[in-house]
């Protein structure tokens, strides 16, 4: 296997050049966790590597009048010790605080997490919840994406070959929405979870926005269930109603340890306790959180 | 090829050396620097065993492309030791049998030494929780773990 070439871009336009250069064999490298891992496993073998981890000015996170604007080359660990997130969206920093583990938060960016391990990263379904848009720049200029349009299927996004998520725009919840976030799996620490749901919830009522993962081959927001769990009490959801159409809104895959029929069903428990976790989270806080 | 000239400062030394574009950071420090201290394991970011400390910041070697590290200062197991006396935290995993095989250690310490500097007395629970990234199989957590604590314990409030 012939080594690629390595490129440290200068500028994003740099990079794009490169990319653009490089006719569809090149690869961003920008935490280096995920692409390193795959040249350890052999599963990469682009012609040109592009490093944009030395950009100027995509390391940020920054208040705006709509919300939060990130930086692609924030790392988890920055989104985990900011004070700017915790008070604008701190569904965010309890996501982030429970990512993988320090050594790999101190690397690991949320646009490398975005684009390359979307259908087991946890950041992408608060994302979802939240209702994220990501700034995209690609030789042709800009656009703007929903993240839940971003991923396309397993390891598939919406990002053409020489373009760049620039950065991350999340609008700041309602004051007093109420919010949770639930993983399920072997372990917290390392382990990709199994299911992880997060939930924004009105801040009354039952008014919902839902972000999964581990129940398809993408990150999912299940649409019709959020509009079942609409109709409901907040106090009485009939969770048996809300598991038959989360049901159809999922397809999770079999594996050699969960069967597609436990996956379906700790689907239905995550969303059940996420919920519950953000009703619960309302009454703590006396209603104002 | 290794063609890609990068500096690392490790330890407090500069080291000028040329590497491929997908060598790692942790084949770099041991292979070509060797600084052996620093184990690998799994190569997959799971395990631990190879954690150094960049730039202030536990990072995980085997999943790190050593191209990317020009001019970083690294901190390895090695560099812990100053003229001749041993860091508190090896002092106390001596003290406190925090070692069986060994193999584990380095990385144990790389992020014990990260995690203290930035939070010089954390709780019980903060420790376990800044070391859930490393994995010691003679599974020997607990004298590990008191052994984080005596130190944190021991140290200047």
């Amino acid at each position: 296997m012939s080594e690629p070439q390595f490129v440290r871009a200068r500028s994003v336009d740099h990079a794009i050049d490169t990319l653009k250069a490089a006719g569809g064999d090149g690869l961003i490298v920008a935490g280096g966790v995920v692409v390193s891992s795959l040249f350890n496993q052999r599963l990469a073998s682009p012609a040109v590597l592009v490093d944009i981890s030395r950009i100027k000015g995509l390391r940020y996170i920054k208040r705006t009048p709509n919300g939060l604007s990130i930086g692609a080359l924030a790392t988890h660990d920055d989104i985990h010790r900011s004070a700017d997130v915790k008070a604008v969206a701190p569904l965010l920093t309890e996501i982030a605080e429970d990512v993988s583990c320090p050594r790999l938060r101190n690397r690991g960016t949320l646009g490398g997490s975005i684009c390359t391990i979307g259908g087991q990263g946890d950041p992408a379904t608060g994302l979802i919840a939240l209702g994220a848009t990501m700034q995209i720049k690609g030789p042709g200029g800009e656009r703007t994406a929903h993240i839940e349009d971003f991923y396309k299927d397993a390891f598939e996004v919406d990002l053409a070959p020489d373009e760049i998520v620039e950065r991350i725009d999340v609008p700041a919840p309602q004051t007093g929405a109420r919010f949770a976030f639930c993983k399920l799996g072997p372990r917290n620490a390392m382990d990709f979870t199994q299911i992880t749901v997060s939930v924004v919830m009105a801040p009354t009522g039952s008014g919902i926005r839902i972000g999964m993962n581990g129940v398809a081959n993408a990150p999912n927001r299940p649409r019709a269930t959020e509009a079942l769990i609409a109709t409901m009490n907040a106090g009485s959801i009939n969770w048996t109603a809300v598991g038959k159409t989360l049901n159809g809104e999922i397809s999770p895959q079999g594996d050699l340890v969960y069967s597609e029929d436990f996956k379906r069903h700790l689907a239905l428990i995550g969303l059940r306790r996420a919920v519950e976790r953000a009703l619960a989270r309302s009454k703590e806080a006396g209603g104002r959180a | 090829m290794a063609n890609i000239d990068i500096t690392l400062n490790v330890n407090g030394k500069d080291h000028r050396v040329a590497v491929r574009s997908t060598e790692m950071l942790l084949e770099v420090l041991r292979d070509r620097l060797g600084y052996v201290g620093t184990n690998k394991v799994c190569a997959q970011g799971i395990c631990g065993a190879c954690t150094v400390i960049v730039d202030g910041k536990s990072t995980t070697s085997c999943l790190a492309l050593a191209a990317q590290f020009d001019g970083a200062r690294i901190i390895t197991v090695e560099g812990l030791e100053h003229d001749g006396k041993l860091d508190p935290l090896q002092e106390a995993f001596m003290k406190h049998g925090a070692v069986q095989c060994g193999y584990c250690t380095p990385g144990f310490l790389m992020s014990a030494r990260a995690f203290l500097n930035d939070n010089p007395h954390p709780t019980r629970t903060e420790i376990i929780d800044a070391l859930r990234g490393n994995i010691c199989r003679c599974t020997g957590y607990k004298k590990i773990i008191d052994a984080v604590e005596d130190v944190a314990a021991r140290s200047a409030r």
